[in-house]
């Protein structure tokens, strides 16, 4: 049995209201910290923070179709690096790329600008300048723009959204291709079978965001999967923090979601792993995006 | 006083005068140093588009002294007596060193790195921008803050992931240094072993400009921070590392800065705002020159008192000669859209634009 809802479920309906009002506490908090501003005209990313992106997780946005790049806050110049041009340096995939320093720790970086004049030989920044045009000189595709957000006291990179003014968006995020794999590593698709042996089981997906106008699938701001109402697994895209030379996604469960273990599956996402024990079993996966459209998929099995 | 009576004890006294002053006051020379050109070969290409196995036998790249050069959109390999091995021409990225070589677009996948004959040597898989130094081959993965290692045969060594861009990043034999945005130095064994990894601080803003390991991986030089910024020196060993030496520096640079050690491990190159720093690892002594633009090579000849430094300034290139500690000796202007300086030992390869010149060094003692 297979049901998707968009808005509210009505079990574990205050549960998800509490986890809401934190996410707004959040983007409440770091907002008042900074209230950044949008550094380009029109928000059209091409992938967002969390996102698999070529063999890491995205750590900030990145944005088609934009000319000017400005500076998101009022700030110092702490660092530019230009593109290795000659056989000293390195080959940076930000390409020429500008670091702003701001209050209370933030970092903000600016990625692949056709140039660094109109930042180099500038000590205050104020919010809203002009740091260059969109170039080709970063990995990726010509004119995409990098932006990404660094918390120097938290030791995080930020998720963007949570500091830049919000959007309208009302469309939710999708949940396909759920599967679950036995400790055996048989697989089945959720929603196909009715009876399943008790075990442990990795549960998988496709959780992807939509955004009104926009074009393209992107990561959505949480997920969380839950059997018979008991949370297994929060995965929230709000930071990316490091251990031992690697980052991850942190839960509420302490589990670390590296890129390995988040997009180690090429088709799925990895969401948890969680027990089934003798009788019925009601797994929920529940996907919210920032503008807090949320999106949620129930499974009943018979666990044997 | 009659002068013209007291005229000879005038004279002698002078006379006298100069002699003390020549032998007190003089500075020593070192040794008769002077340049000497040896060849200019002018650069065409000898390979078509595309192609990337070239016209000379394979053998003549086996042969000792062999550099790799890059200008421009132009890169190939030459030999010690200007012969011109290979010369490509690409609008792609590239990196190259003596042993190796590869080129790759701004949405690099699965890179083939190439040996100078253009032989295949491994395929770096994964998406990023590949990096070569020496027989090291490195892949920046895209987010800018992520480094591989890869070894013999395209086998991954290792990963780095960090919180903040990298802003600066080094080589040696022994092992890799990265520097970062928000003021982190990490610095890990050949087989990814993290050797230690920390903030410097010591300035309002964290952020490391430049930093270099020496060749057997027991110094590491920084340059560091804003307001103050300052120049470090770390010693690890024994899985503990220590910082051994720093100092102040005069204003703010705001981008990358040139750190890097000579072979011999004896000095340090750092930068600083419109300064070259020269630091004596020996003595636990820093000196310095003034430079104006930004340093984009220094040669160096292990053992011997002289180094070259090549600085630019918008299109105009400066080669200067310097005796240590700090002594200019001679220096040369030029404009050009690229250059580059190899050292190796008494010979200076100088490319310029379209030309690599040889130019010896006489007279090192």
């Amino acid at each position: 049995m297979k049901i998707a809802k968009s808005g509210n479920l009505a079990r574990g309906g205050a549960r998800r209201a509490t986890r809401a009002a934190a996410i707004v506490a959040v983007a409440l908090c770091c907002s008042t910290v900074s209230a950044f501003e949008w550094p380009f005209g029109a928000f059209k990313p091409t992938s967002l923070f969390g996102q698999r992106a070529d063999g890491v997780i995205g750590r900030g946005i990145t944005l088609e179709g934009q000319e000017v790049v400005r500076a998101s806050g009022h700030g110092t110049t702490l660092v530019t690096i230009a593109k290795n041009g000659n056989m000293t340096g390195f080959p940076s995939t930000l390409g020429n790329f500008a670091v702003l320093s701001h209050e209370d720790g933030l970092l903000s970086a600016y990625g692949n600008l056709e140039a660094l004049d109109r930042v180099d030989g500038r000590t205050q920044i104020d919010s809203g300048t002009i740091l260059g045009i969109a170039g080709s000189s970063a990995w990726g595709k010509p004119k995409d723009i990098f932006f990404q957000v660094i918390d120097t006291k938290r030791k995080t990179v930020l998720n963007p959204l949570l500091v830049l003014p919000g959007f309208k968006d009302t469309r939710g995020p999708v949940i396909s291709n759920v599967l679950a794999i036995s400790g055996n590593n048989q697989p089945f698709a959720l929603g196909s079978v009715k009876f399943v042996k008790q075990g442990k089981y990795r549960v998988y997906a496709d959780v992807t965001d939509s955004i009104d106008g926009v074009a393209g699938e992107f990561a959505p701001f949480r997920i969380s999967v839950l059997v018979n109402g008991k949370e297994y697994a929060s995965i929230p895209f709000e930071m990316l923090q490091e251990d031992s030379g690697k980052l991850y996604l942190s839960s509420k469960d302490s589990r670390e979601y590296t890129w390995a273990a988040l997009y180690g599956d090429p088709t799925r996402m990895f969401l948890a792993d969680v027990p089934l024990t003798r009788g019925r079993a009601d797994i929920s996966i529940i996907a919210c995006d920032i503008a807090g459209n949320e999106r949620s998929v129930l499974f009943g099995v018979q666990v044997e | 006083m009659n002068i013209k009576a007291n005229l000879k004890y005038v004279l002698t006294g002078s006379i006298a005068f100069l002699a003390i002053y020549m032998f007190v006051a003089a500075k020593p020379m070192g040794s008769d140093i002077y340049f000497e050109p040896a060849w200019t070969t002018n650069l065409e290409n000898t390979q078509d588009p595309g192609e990337t196995a070239p016209k000379t036998p394979p053998e003549a790249f086996k042969q000792a002294g062999v550099e790799a050069f890059m200008l421009g959109e132009r890169y190939g390999f030459f030999t010690a007596d200007g012969k011109i091995l290979s010369s490509y021409a690409t609008p792609n990225r590239v990196s190259a060193t003596p042993v190796a070589w590869a080129t790759y677009p701004e949405d690099a996948r699965d890179t083939i790195v190439r040996n100078p004959d253009g032989s295949p040597r491994m395929t770096v898989s994964g998406s990023g921008f590949v990096h070569l130094d020496g027989d090291r081959t490195f892949l920046f993965l895209p987010g800018g803050d992520a480094v591989s290692q890869y070894g013999e045969g395209g086998r991954l060594l290792w990963t780095r992931e960090h919180i903040a861009p990298i802003t600066a990043f080094n080589s040696s034999p022994a092992g890799t240094v990265m520097g970062y945005a928000d003021g982190y130095l990490a610095c890990v064994a050949p087989d990814g072993t993290e050797r230690f990894g920390f903030y410097p601080g010591g300035s309002d803003r964290e952020v490391i400009f430049g930093a270099a390991l020496s060749e057997d991986g027991k110094l590491t030089a920084c340059v560091s921070g804003i307001d103050r910024q300052r120049f470090i020196l770390v010693r690890a060993s024994g899985g503990q590392h220590k910082i051994i030496y720093h100092t102040y520096l005069k204003g703010n640079l705001r981008r990358q800065a040139f750190v890097d050690f000579e072979k011999g491990g004896n000095f340090a190159f750092f930068e600083s705002d419109g300064r070259l720093g020269i630091f004596d690892c020996k003595k636990n002594e820093a000196s310095g020159i003034p430079v104006y633009g930004e340093v984009v090579a220094a040669g160096e000849c292990p053992g011997a008192a002289l180094f070259m430094v090549l600085v630019k300034n918008g299109s105009r290139y400066t080669l200067s000669a310097i005796e240590r500690p700090d002594h200019l000796v001679a220096s040369v202007n030029f404009n050009a859209n690229d250059a580059f300086l190899i050292q190796r030992e008494g010979a200076i390869y100088l490319g310029t634009d379209g030309s690599i010149s040889r130019i010896d060094i006489r007279g090192l003692k």
